[in-house]
C-alpha cells in the first residue's frame, strides 16, 4: 500500500435544507486511482468541489499528506497539490494553447510567443502529453484535445492528486481509451488520481479503488476488484421493493411518432444518433438515461427546437412538428428538465408565468387583450390547486424555491386545457415524497385517459413507479429494456452502458 | 388595472432621483472648477429651464422627441431587442415627413400624413436591423449604429440633392406650408400637439406591454428568449413588431421635430435625440412613467444650460459635460440595480409590469 495522500473524514454540505454531503469518508492513495460512483445527485461532484476548495465543508476534517487542512478557496488548495478537471472546460476559446497554460501559471507582462510555445513543447513532453502545436487555438481543437489541455494545466505543477470531473463525458470511445491509458501514466508516476464517474465500466476499466455515493452517503467501496458488476449497480442504485404495481391503460393509437432522429454537434458527434420512438395513446413511456447522453436534444427536438443538423421526423397526431408554435398547437404539454431556462420567466409574476404557453395565452386573452385582475384571481386557485407556495399571484416566479417553481410549471402545463402528448423531464426533480407521489397519479392519469405520456428520467425509482415501457439513452442512442417487470439493475446497467441490448 | 403601489413608484424613481442629485453636484463642482459661483450656475441651471413659463415651454419643446425616442427604445429593450439605432430612425422619419410636407403640395390633414410617413418609414429602418437579425443572426447593436450613420449621409444627401430647396442654395428642405405644420397648443409659445402625442406614447406603451397578449410575449422573449421558444411564441414575428414599433416611435419623433419646430429639414436636425434616448429609458427605468421624467430631466439640462452660459458666464460645454457625467451615473446606478443591490422585492402586491 502506498502512502495516504488524501484522507477525508466526516465530510458533511448542505445548501439550505438539502443535505449534499453526510459524513462521506475519502482516501486516495499516491500511485492509485480512485473512482467515486454515484448517480446524478449523488453528491459526488459536491464531494470533489470540496475537497478541491471550491466548497467550504460545513463538517468533518481532511488531510492531505498527513496534514490536516482546511481550505479557504481553491487557490489553497492548487498551492497544496490538489488540481481539478472540471467537466466543463476552464479555457479560453479564442487563445492558443500555450496563451491558455500561460494564464495557468498566471503569467504576467510580456509574453514572447515564441520562448513560450518552446516552453509549452517541454512541458508536455515531460508530463507525455500530447497537445500537439502549442499555436493552435483553443477552439480550433476536438474536444478530447482540449480536455488534454486542460490536463496539461493541471499538471504545470505536479499536483499530489488530480481529479477529474466526469471527464468522459464529453468524449468519443477512442478518446476514453486514450485518456484512461495517459491517467495511468500518471498514477505510475506516483500522482493519486480521483475520476468521477457514474458509469460503472469505467470504473472497471481504470480504477484500483472505488467509492459509491448515493443521496449523500457512501454506501460502499473497496478495492474495485472486489466488486463485479451487479454488486456495483446494486450499491449505486439502492435495493428496492418490489415496484408497486402499475395499471396499464389500453393501448391506443400512436399519438407521438419519432422517425430516424439525428442531432449532430458543431464537432460532428452524434448527440442522437437514429432514434426511433413511437408513444401510444394511454400509455407512459420513460426514457432512462444519465444527462448528456442525449436527453436535451431529444427534448429539444420533441418541442421542435431543432438545429440546422437534426435531421429526422418528429409527428403528433400525424402533424409533423418543425417548430414549438406546431407543437403546441398539436396539443403538447412540455415539462422541461431545465425549467429556470426553458419553463419559466423569472423576473414575471406568477399569474404572468401561467400565460407563457401559446395555448393559454390564447385562451386567456382570444382578442389579445389581458385582464390582469380576472387573471390574477384564476390563478390564484390554479396555484392553490397545484399546491404553490407560497400562492401570490402577483410575487415574481424567480422568489419560488426549486420545488414550488416545479409546481408552478406543471400548474401551466398539466391543468389547462387537454392536451394530446406530454413530454416531461424529470418531472419530480426537487418535490418532495408526496409531491411526487401526486405528479406520478397526474401522469398516469392523463394516460388513462388517452394522453401519450413521454418522461424522461434519471432516477430509477421514477422508471419504476410510471412505466408502461422502458427505453435507455445512452450516447444518443436508444436501448430498449427487457420485456416484462422492470428490472432495475437491468436498466442501470443499460444507463451505464455496461450492454447493448437487442 | 396594474395597480401602482408606494414601494414600487419610490423603488423605480429612486435611480432617477440619485441622478438628478448628482447631476446638481456636478454641475456646482465643475463651476467651482471654472471659476463661476456655484449656486449661481445651479441656480441659472433650475430657472432657465423651468423657472419660468417660457423655459417651462421650450423645455417641454425639447423633451417631446426624447420622449417618443425614449419610448421607442425602452420598447425594445423590453423585448430583448437593442435597438441602438434610434437616431438613425429618427433622422429617416424626418425626411419621409419632408418629403410628404414638400414634394405633395398643400392640402387640408397633410400633417397626419407627414406624421404617418414618420413613423412609416422609422419602422422600415429598423426592419432592415430586424431582417439582419432573423434571417442572418446579425447583431442589431452593430447594424442600428452602422445604419444610424447611413441614415444620416442619406439626409445629407437628400437635403443637397432631391429634396433641396428650390429658391437658395443652402443644403435645406423647402420651408414646410402651414397645412403640413403641427399645431401650437399653447398660444404664445411655440409648444405644439407633438407634445400630446409623446403623452400618448406613454400610455400606448404602458398599456402595450401591460395590458396585452403582445406584451407579454414580448416581455416574455426579452427576459428569458428560451423559455419564449419552447412556449410557442412567435418570437420571429414579435421580433420584428417590437423593432418596428420601436422604431416608429423614433420616427414619429423625427417628423414631429421638423414639422413642429424646425419646419424643414437639415443635415443636424437632431443634436443625439436618438442616442440621449438610450440614457432615458435606461434612466426611466425601462417603464414607461419613468420615461417620461427621464426625458423632461434631459431636456431642462439642456434648455438650463444655455441659460447658464447666458448669466452665469458657465461655458455651454460644461453643461454638455453635466449631461455626461449624469449618464455615467444613471449608468452606475442602472449596473448595480441590474446586479443585486435591488431594494428589497415586496412580496404582497406590486404593480403588474414591475419586472
Amino acid at each position: 500500500m502506498t502512502a495516504l495522500v488524501l484522507e477525508a473524514r466526516g465530510v458533511c454540505k448542505r445548501f439550505g435544507d438539502v443535505i449534499a454531503l453526510d459524513g462521506v469518508d475519502l482516501t486516495c492513495a499516491g500511485g492509485e486511482v480512485h473512482a467515486v460512483l454515484g448517480e446524478n445527485g449523488a453528491g459526488k461532484s459536491t464531494l470533489m468541489h470540496v475537497v478541491s476548495g471550491l466548497l467550504a465543508a460545513d463538517g468533518g476534517e481532511m488531510r492531505l499528506a498527513g496534514t490536516s487542512v482546511r481550505w479557504r478557496g481553491a487557490d489553497e488548495a492548487r498551492a497544496a497539490g490538489i488540481a481539478m478537471v472540471h467537466q466543463h472546460f476552464m479555457l479560453v476559446p479564442t487563445m492558443t494553447v500555450a496563451e491558455n497554460l500561460a494564464l495557468a501559471r498566471r503569467a504576467f507582462g510580456l509574453l514572447d510567443r515564441r520562448a513560450l510555445d518552446r516552453e509549452v513543447r517541454d512541458l508536455a513532453r515531460e508530463r507525455g502529453i500530447d497537445v500537439g502545436d502549442p499555436g493552435r487555438r483553443v477552439e480550433d481543437l476536438s474536444v478530447g484535445e482540449q480536455q488534454r489541455v486542460e490536463i496539461l494545466k493541471a499538471l504545470v505543477d505536479v499536483p499530489l492528486l488530480l481529479i477529474l470531473d466526469e471527464p468522459t463525458a464529453v468524449l468519443t470511445p477512442a478518446e476514453v481509451d486514450d485518456l484512461f491509458i495517459l491517467l495511468r501514466e500518471l498514477a505510475s508516476r506516483g500522482t493519486a488520481v480521483a475520476i468521477v464517474t457514474h458509469k460503472l465500466a469505467e470504473v472497471f476499466a481504470i480504477a484500483d479503488r472505488v467509492s459509491v455515493l448515493r443521496q449523500g452517503r457512501r454506501v460502499g467501496g473497496g478495492a474495485a476488484s472486489e466488486f463485479d458488476h451487479e454488486s456495483l449497480a446494486r450499491a449505486m442504485v439502492g435495493e428496492h421493493a418490489g415496484a408497486p404495481s402499475v395499471q396499464k391503460g389500453r393501448l391506443g393509437a400512436p399519438r407521438l411518432e419519432v422517425r430516424g432522429l439525428r442531432w449532430t454537434d458543431r464537432h460532428g458527434r452524434d448527440r442522437l444518433a437514429g432514434v426511433d420512438l413511437t408513444v401510444h395513446a394511454g400509455e407512459v413511456v420513460v426514457v432512462a438515461g444519465v444527462e448528456g447522453n442525449g436527453q436535451q436534444e431529444l427534448q429539444d427536438a420533441l418541442v421542435g427546437v431543432r438545429s440546422e443538423e437534426t435531421t429526422g421526423d418528429v409527428r403528433l397526431d400525424g402533424r409533423t412538428i418543425r417548430s414549438p408554435a406546431v407543437a403546441r398547437d398539436a396539443g403538447l404539454a412540455v415539462i422541461p428538465g431545465d425549467r429556470r431556462r426553458d419553463g419559466l420567466v423569472g423576473e414575471l409574476a406568477l399569474w404572468e408565468n401561467l400565460l407563457v404557453g401559446r395555448v393559454p395565452l390564447r385562451r386567456a386573452a382570444p382578442a389579445g387583450w389581458l385582464s390582469p385582475g380576472a387573471l390574477i384571481e384564476s390563478a390564484r386557485q390554479r396555484l392553490d390547486a397545484f399546491a404553490v407556495r407560497p400562492a401570490l399571484p402577483e410575487a415574481p416566479a424567480a422568489a419560488l424555491s426549486g420545488g414550488n417553481q416545479q409546481r408552478l410549471v406543471l400548474a401551466r402545463e398539466l391543468a389547462g386545457g387537454d392536451p394530446g402528448v406530454v413530454v416531461a423531464a424529470n418531472p419530480t426533480r426537487g418535490l418532495d415524497l408526496v409531491a411526487t407521489q401526486s405528479v406520478h397519479a397526474k401522469l398516469r392519469q392523463l394516460a388513462a385517459s388517452g394522453v401519450a405520456v413521454l418522461v424522461l428520467s434519471t432516477d430509477l425509482d421514477e422508471v419504476e413507479a410510471l412505466a408502461d415501457r422502458v427505453v435507455v439513452l445512452y450516447r444518443g442512442r436508444l436501448e430498449v429494456a427487457p420485456e416484462g417487470p422492470i428490472d432495475r439493475v437491468a436498466v442501470g446497467r443499460l444507463m451505464a452502458g455496461l450492454e447493448e441490448a437487442r | 388595472m396594474s395597480r401602482i403601489s408606494a414601494r414600487g413608484l419610490v423603488r423605480s424613481l429612486a435611480p432617477a432621483g440619485a441622478a438628478i442629485a448628482l447631476a446638481f453636484v456636478l454641475t456646482a463642482l465643475m463651476a467651482a472648477a471654472f471659476g463661476a459661483s456655484p449656486a449661481a450656475a445651479v441656480g441659472a441651471l433650475v430657472s432657465g429651464s423651468v423657472g419660468s413659463s417660457a423655459s417651462l415651454a421650450a423645455t417641454l419643446l425639447r423633451a417631446s422627441p426624447l420622449l417618443l425616442t425614449g419610448l421607442g427604445v425602452m420598447l425594445a429593450f423590453r423585448s430583448g431587442v437593442f435597438n441602438i439605432g434610434a437616431e438613425g430612425q429618427l433622422l429617416v422619419g424626418a425626411l419621409a415627413a419632408t418629403a410628404v410636407a414638400t414634394r405633395t403640395g398643400s392640402w387640408p390633414g397633410q400633417a397626419v400624413f407627414v406624421l404617418a410617413a414618420g413613423a412609416i418609414a422609422g419602422a422600415l429602418w429598423a426592419g432592415i436591423a430586424a431582417a439582419l437579425r432573423a434571417r442572418r443572426e446579425v447583431n442589431e447593436v452593430i447594424t442600428t449604429i452602422l445604419l444610424n450613420f447611413v441614415g444620416l449621409y442619406l439626409v445629407s444627401y437628400m437635403v443637397d440633392g432631391p429634396l433641396k430647396e428650390q429658391s437658395g442654395a443652402y443644403p435645406q428642405s423647402d420651408l414646410f406650408p402651414p397645412t403640413a405644420e403641427l399645431w401650437r397648443i399653447v398660444a404664445g409659445t411655440r409648444l405644439h400637439v407633438g407634445l400630446l402625442i409623446g403623452l400618448v406614447g406613454v400610455f400606448f406603451v404602458h398599456g402595450l406591454l401591460s395590458r396585452t397578449a403582445l406584451g407579454l410575449r414580448l416581455r416574455s422573449a426579452g427576459l428569458n428568449p428560451r423559455a419564449a421558444r419552447v412556449a410557442g411564441f412567435p418570437v420571429g414575428r414579435d421580433l420584428f413588431l417590437a423593432f418596428a414599433l420601436s422604431g416608429a416611435l423614433a420616427g414619429l419623433a423625427g417628423a414631429v421635430e421638423v414639422a413642429g419646430v424646425t419646419g424643414r429639414l437639415y443635415e443636424r436636425i437632431s443634436p443625439g435625440y436618438g442616442y440621449t434616448a438610450i440614457a432615458i429609458a435606461l434612466l426611466g427605468g425601462l417603464r414607461a412613467s419613468g420615461v417620461l421624467l427621464a426625458a423632461v430631466f434631459f431636456a431642462a439640462l439642456g434648455t438650463g444650460a444655455s441659460a447658464m452660459e447666458r448669466t452665469a458666464g458657465v461655458s455651454a460645454v460644461l453643461a454638455v459635460a453635466v449631461q455626461g457625467a449624469t449618464l455615467l451615473a444613471v449608468a452606475m446606478i442602472g449596473h448595480l440595480s441590474w446586479t443585486g443591490l435591488q431594494i428589497p422585492e415586496a412580496s404582497e402586491s406590486e404593480s403588474a409590469d414591475a419586472a
